[in-house]
């Protein structure tokens, strides 16, 4: 690991300026809050920082979870055990709780806040191991894993410059929410982005990662209380716990009094390079029965624009079969509800 | 529920995490200070090294000293291996050409690890001459040569004219199987100490299965005595000669070893750092390097050919393994040992084909050859008994084999029927719901199984028995504990064979001056060691009662000393007098200590032949839609001789098992096709099992008597249950699914893609689960 | 920098390299080995060690960071009294090779302690961050549960040595 200086943030506006500051000198500056990405990324040499501003300090102030007019809101540094155990989670949003507990590991929940993990990294081998080719790491320098091993990687929202794929789960499950984050500009000021507009394509520019501006701090995460009868999240994975996803479906679900759809949220995890909202299928499901017909055809919407190669063309009929698996759960609850 | 088990010799300080394994050994420790190697890896597979750089390296605060094969110690030329791994072909660091991707450059000493590590980052390194690896047996097919050793058994068998048996038999079956090469992933990572001593010699701490196979390699490769190689080492074999040489092995415990610990490059590396480098040095390695710096199992495709006759008896066996080895080393999975010992059979024909690919030389795992194998065959078995609609339990009971098929000998003992019998009634077979059945939530359900066959030999090994004065005994034999509980095995037998209370016995095991011990590989271990305990308490007891009736004034004065017998620490005469063995031993003369080989009872079962069998069972549940198979239920019945220690025994079982259930499910590592890298080099993307996979398991033991062929009426267990899960849950998937599967792991690509015998689309898949689903009511809008 | 910590009850003063992770810090500077490096990027658990009673990963934590009191297999148990946990995994032959054990442990009681050792399927889960390669997973299960019903068996163990 390379050498840096660690400091302490005192404040959230003290911890933004100190990056913004840095960042007029050409310094790496990063945040570190449970450390679970932003370690782990240190030792492999990808986040090589000049300063890291270790924002646990901040925790008493910024780990609430609270209903507010707007919505569940949830602080940044609440870590992911915390936030699943809340039973404003377990009441209202089965689908965050299902993604969080089915995320990582125990002891990694219990130090991993949330807002750090809205910004894990791919899991991309070529990324991760310092391959000299990946745009991610070097812009320009290619993408070995489109020649390589990509059975891991994205179909879609990729681009001829990167196949990576998002590795994440929770900001699956609130995209389907159709949550948003609130931000802290180094400069004072503070704005609301909506979940599935914080990462980015990677585009030419994989490189970039996030919508957010240098020094940008995410300070709560913010879930509308809308009514869903059925919230869940399925993920496929290979082993039974402690994995990433290879597919995974984050469904909200509305049926109206004749059992047909009335509002429905779809979103993919493990098979794009962000979290993947699913408008086509979305609008195609609306006010339609919940059937086998229908659910097919929703499923093969969700795939417009899917890229695959050898390695990757079972992810195609595997997210189908995630997504119908997804609905029919969630289906199957709302009828409960 | 009461445990009345023993609990095992090191538990207490496994539990409290006082055990101390190499990379916790400090100073204090040692006697010495050491500073710390890290190593540099090639991240090109073919190709010679053009420049080092090491500039940024070195102006790291603390490092030391950087070497490369610039300025490493030449090595002598380490001969044929019994561990036929990679060191037996190339020594690292000796020249500037690169093999295969992983390779060691470099070897960065440092006063602290964070410099090391920092320092290993910074050295770079360039590369000319570089070619595309091969680094698969579909790229490699024009490579493959015939071998004629496979591993430790021969390349090559025939018993009659299997390919014309086969043409002419009722039912055939010719299909591949495949299995991908993974690693063992123990949860050490690897390190080792290594100080050059005034008088020449090396003091190594290191992990190692086999003390003296591991101090065989080092001082072939600086010359430290050893120089006739195998000769020597056969000696100290035969002999048990306990004579120390110049490499002086402290083996501390391995946290995991399943293989891959013998003669290990990094444990070189720390020798050859040390000398150059002039101080004693500490290797560490990362994990991302234990993919490379270890062996692992190569890849292997078989085609397999079985013939059936009209009364449902195997006619021909043909199998034709063709096996991936690495770069360097002579390792070859022995895929041949078991098929043709497993059922009884007309005729067979076994050809191993080898390629030898630029990749880091392959090695021994559990279940070496014998696990892929295994798979073949029981998917086989179950293939033909589905072509003959017979159930495949009573298909594998019809082709039982009586003798052993392979040379016509007697078993020593078999109770596989009775493994059948009682694996079959715990896992209810008889009653099991019909495969493709949904269960209560709408999952497939599926029922399979196979037999798993271990072939647990013994070899040479000694042990020293000294009673002491106050009626303990130390029993010294350089044994290596891995985890599979063999200390507390060794201490049992020790204790039977004296007549002692257990607490009586001290074990001493952890340096290369006691006496030569046979390895803790292929299941051969405790059988081997215990029986050189056995005899060397054989001989003691002998020694003192012969002594002890002649003693005038002693109870046992002119008793026959074959009346005689030691139980619980004291001395029992032919009456049934009884005088506590400290007592006596106050009296005897000098220390009554005895060094044994094993030769009495070794070789004594030669005319039997001897096998441990068992019978897996299990249940899987399988989401029609997403192929996600979860294994619920698993179990086993093994006959395995006689069980020394039932804790131990039965935990190393249920852990093979859980073994043979990640081979099914999800352990491979995968090769980048065009770099020969490993891809997914760490813990969270090379899979193994976590405690969720764990299904519900149960396994017994069959009561077995082997002591017509040793006194100790052992047989091997280690990888009894570590080979029958794969095709046992590859079956079940089969029939939970009608997909057939002949691909290890069981991937969910293949899960999905491979077509069924039944009725299968996705459509009707969905169709089904809506068919499933209570039927819609209305409901309220909250 | 300098940084004070209480580490299994006593304080203890450090100068730190910001680098120094927390499973770095306990075994080269303060030699509790017992915490053990299976990664060292949060993929096994061997190092798991409490913070203020919750189960963390040492490796992916900077000892500089560090905001709580720190508790490892070191500090659960005194002298020759075993922690019931440890007797429960030691009755019940919960190891195999004994690396991952320290890690084990430490995770089963933080694991009890969050309420999720209700049913065999919750604990199997819960446990799932610490692997086992030996696959002792169902002894381990089993050391579980029978510490959650108070059963640690210890009476009947014949201990073979100590």
């Amino acid at each position: 690991m390379k050498p840096f200086v660690l400091e302490q943030a005192s404040s959230v506006t003290d911890a933004v300026s100190q990056v913004g500051e840095a960042a007029t000198r050409s310094q790496t500056t990063v945040y570190c809050a449970g450390g679970t990405t932003m370690i782990d990324l240190m030792k492999l040499g990808i986040a090589e920082p000049n300063t890291v501003i270790d924002l646990l300090a901040l925790k008493p102030e910024l780990d609430q979870i609270r209903m507010t007019d707007a919505g569940l809101e949830i602080d940044a540094l609440a870590t992911m055990a915390e936030v699943a155990a809340h039973p404003l989670i377990n009441t209202h949003f089965q689908a965050v709780a299902d993604s969080l507990n089915l995320a990582a590991s125990a002891q990694i929940r219990n130090a991993a806040t949330v807002g750090g993990n809205l910004l894990q990294r791919t899991r991309c081998a070529y990324f991760r191991d310092g391959h000299e080719s990946c745009n991610k790491r070097k812009p320009g320098s290619g993408c070995a894993a489109q020649q390589g091993d990509s059975r891991g990687l994205a179909i879609l929202g990729t681009s001829k410059a990167c196949i990576a794929n998002y590795p994440g789960d929770f900001a699956v499950a609130l995209v389907s929410l159709d949550a948003s984050v609130k931000l802290q500009h180094p400069n004072g000021t503070t704005r609301q982005l909506n979940v599935s507009n914080l990462h980015r394509l990677p585009e030419d520019q994989p490189d970039q990662e996030t919508n957010l501006a240098p020094g940008e701090l995410i300070t709560s995460i913010l879930i509308p209380d809308m009514p869903w009868q059925a919230s869940r999240y399925v993920k496929v994975r290979d082993r039974t716990s402690y994995a990433f996803a290879l597919a995974s479906v984050a469904v909200a679900l509305n049926l109206d009094a004749r059992g047909h759809i009335q509002d429905v949220r779809l979103a993919l995890g493990g098979l794009a390079s962000k979290p993947w909202h699913c408008h086509n299928a979305e609008e195609y499901l609306k006010g339609k029965a919940l059937n086998d017909v229908n659910v097919l055809e929703a499923a093969q919407l969700c795939f417009h624009g899917a890229k695959v190669d050898e390695h990757r063309a079972f992810k195609l009929e595997l997210g189908q079969r995630t997504v119908i698996r997804g609905l029919v759960e969630a289906y199957r609850h709302a009828q409960a509800a | 529920m009461k445990n009345t088990k023993r609990v095992r010799v090191e538990g207490r300080s496994k539990v409290t995490g006082k055990r101390i394994y190499v990379d916790d050994l400090r100073p204090e420790d040692t006697g010495f200070d050491f500073d710390i190697a890290v190593p540099v890896t090639s991240r090109c597979a073919v190709g010679k090294i053009s420049a080092i750089d090491t500039s940024a390296a070195t102006h790291v605060p603390g490092v030391k000293f950087i070497m490369t094969y610039q300025n490493a110690p030449k090595l002598k030329k380490v001969g044929p291996l019994i561990s036929m791994v990679e060191v037996g072909g190339l020594l690292p660091l000796q020249d500037n050409r690169i093999h295969y991707f992983g390779q060691c450059v470099a070897v960065v000493v440092a006063d602290n690890l964070l410099a090391a590590q920092e320092a290993a980052r910074l050295v770079k390194v360039s590369y000319t001459d570089t070619q595309t690896p091969i680094v698969t047996l579909a790229q490699a097919q024009s490579r493959l040569r015939k071998v004629k050793r496979a591993g430790i058994a021969l390349g090559k068998l025939t018993k009659g004219d299997a390919k014309r048996e086969y043409e002419a038999a009722a039912v055939q079956l010719d299909e591949t199987y495949h299995c991908a090469p993974h690693h063992h992933n123990a949860i050490e990572i690897g390190t080792a100490i290594a100080n050059w001593d005034d008088d020449g010699g090396v003091t190594v701490y290191a992990a190692t299965q086999w003390h003296h196979l591991e101090s065989l390699g080092i001082a072939q490769a600086f010359g430290l005595g050893f120089n006739q190689q195998l000769f020597d080492f056969a000696i100290r074999m035969l002999v048990g000669r306990a004579k120390e040489g110049k490499v002086r092995l402290n083996n501390m415990m391995s946290g995991g070893a399943f293989g891959r610990n013998l003669n290990m490059i990094h444990v070189l590396l720390a020798a050859m750092a040390a000398k150059q480098h002039g101080k004693a040095v500490k290797i560490v390695l990362s994990r991302a390097q234990t993919y490379t710096m270890y062996a692992y199992r190569g890849e292997v495709n078989q085609r397999l050919r079985v013939g059936v006759d009209a009364q449902q008896h195997l006619s021909a066996i043909v199998q034709e393994p063709q096996v991936a080895i690495g770069a360097a080393g002579d390792f070859v999975e022995p895929v041949g040992e078991a098929p043709m010992q497993l059922y009884a059979h007309k005729s067979h024909f076994l050809q191993h084909r080898v390629a030898r690919l630029d990749l880091k030389g392959t090695g021994w795992m559990r279940g070496p050859g014998i696990s892929s194998a295994i798979f073949a065959v029981e998917s086989a078995m179950d293939e033909l008994a589905h072509k003959q609609g017979l159930d495949p339990l009573e298909f594998r009971r019809i082709n039982h084999a009586d003798v052993n098929p392979e040379n016509g000998k007697p078993w020593a003992s078999k109770s596989l029927l009775a493994c059948y019998d009682q694996g079959a009634t715990m896992i209810g077979w008889q009653t099991r719901p019909q495969g493709g059945s949904y269960d209560a939530q709408g999952q497939l359900i599926g029922y399979g199984m196979a037999t798993s066959f271990d072939l647990g030999r013994q070899f040479p090994a000694s042990a020293r028995v000294t009673l002491n004065p106050d009626g303990t005994a130390t029993v010294a034999v350089a044994a290596a504990e891995i985890g599979q509980g063999i200390m507390s095995a060794l201490t049992t037998i020790a204790a039977e064979s004296l007549g002692l209370p257990h607490k009586r016995i001290t074990l001493q095991t952890q340096h290369t001056k006691l006496p030569y011990a046979a390895g803790s590989i292929g299941s051969t271990g405790t059988f081997s060691n215990g029986s050189a305990i056995y005899e060397a308490a054989l001989a003691i007891k002998a020694r003192l009662f012969k002594w002890l009736v002649k003693q005038k004034d002693v109870t046992f004065y002119k008793h026959d000393p074959s009346t005689l017998h030691i139980d619980n620490g004291e001395v029992v005469g032919g009456d049934g007098q009884r005088v506590p063995l400290e007592t006596i031993l106050a009296y005897y003369p000098k220390p009554l200590s005895h060094h044994a080989k094993t030769g009495r009872t070794f070789g004594m079962g030669s005319k039997f032949a001897k096998a441990s069998f068992g019978a897996i069972f299990t249940g899987v549940a399988v989401d029609p839609l997403t192929m996600v198979m979860k294994v619920k239920r698993m179990v086993g019945a093994f006959a395995c001789g006689r069980i020394i220690e039932p804790l131990p025994a039965c935990n190393q079982i249920l852990g093979g098992m859980v073994w043979g259930m990640g081979q099914a499910l999800f352990e491979e590592t995968r090769l980048d096709p065009n770099e020969g890298s490993w891809v997914n080099d760490s813990l969270a993307e090379a899979l193994v099992s976590t405690n969720a996979d764990t299904p519900e398991m149960d396994m017994v033991f069959v009561e077995e008597d082997d002591t017509v062929a040793h006194p100790l009426g052992m047989k091997g267990l280690a990888e009894v249950g570590l080979v029958g899960p794969a095709p046992a849950i590859a079956n079940a998937f089969y029939d939970a699914t009608g997909k057939r599967l002949r691909k290890l792991p069981l991937l969910l690509e293949d899960r999905l893609t491979t077509p069924s015998d039944r009725k299968d689309s996705l459509a009707s898949a969905v169709a089904a689960e809506f068919a499933r689903l209570p039927v819609p009511t209305p409901v309220e809008v909250v | 920098m300098k940084k004070t910590f209480v580490i299994n009850q006593t304080e203890h003063t450090l100068e730190l390299d910001p680098r120094m992770t927390l499973l770095d810090l306990l075994r080269e500077d303060l030699n509790l080995i017992g915490t053990r490096k299976g990664c060292d990027f949060g993929h096994c658990g061997a190092c798991t060690v409490h913070i203020d009673g919750k189960r963390v990963l040492s490796c992916l934590k900077l000892a500089a960071t560090v905001d709580g009191e720190v508790t490892t297999i070191e500090g659960i148990s005194q002298d020759s009294h075993l922690h019931p946990m440890q007797e429960a995994f030691l009755v019940h032959d919960g190891y195999q090779c004994g690396y991952c054990t320290s890690g084990q442990i430490m995770s089963a009681i933080a694991c009890v302690n969050e309420g999720k050792a209700t049913t065999r399927e919750d604990i199997k889960e819960a446990m799932s961050g610490n692997l086992c390669r030996c696959s002792a997973y169902t002894n381990i299960v089993a050391a579980i549960e029978s510490y959650c019903n108070n059963h640690t068996d210890k009476q009947v163990a014949e201990q073979v040595a100590s």
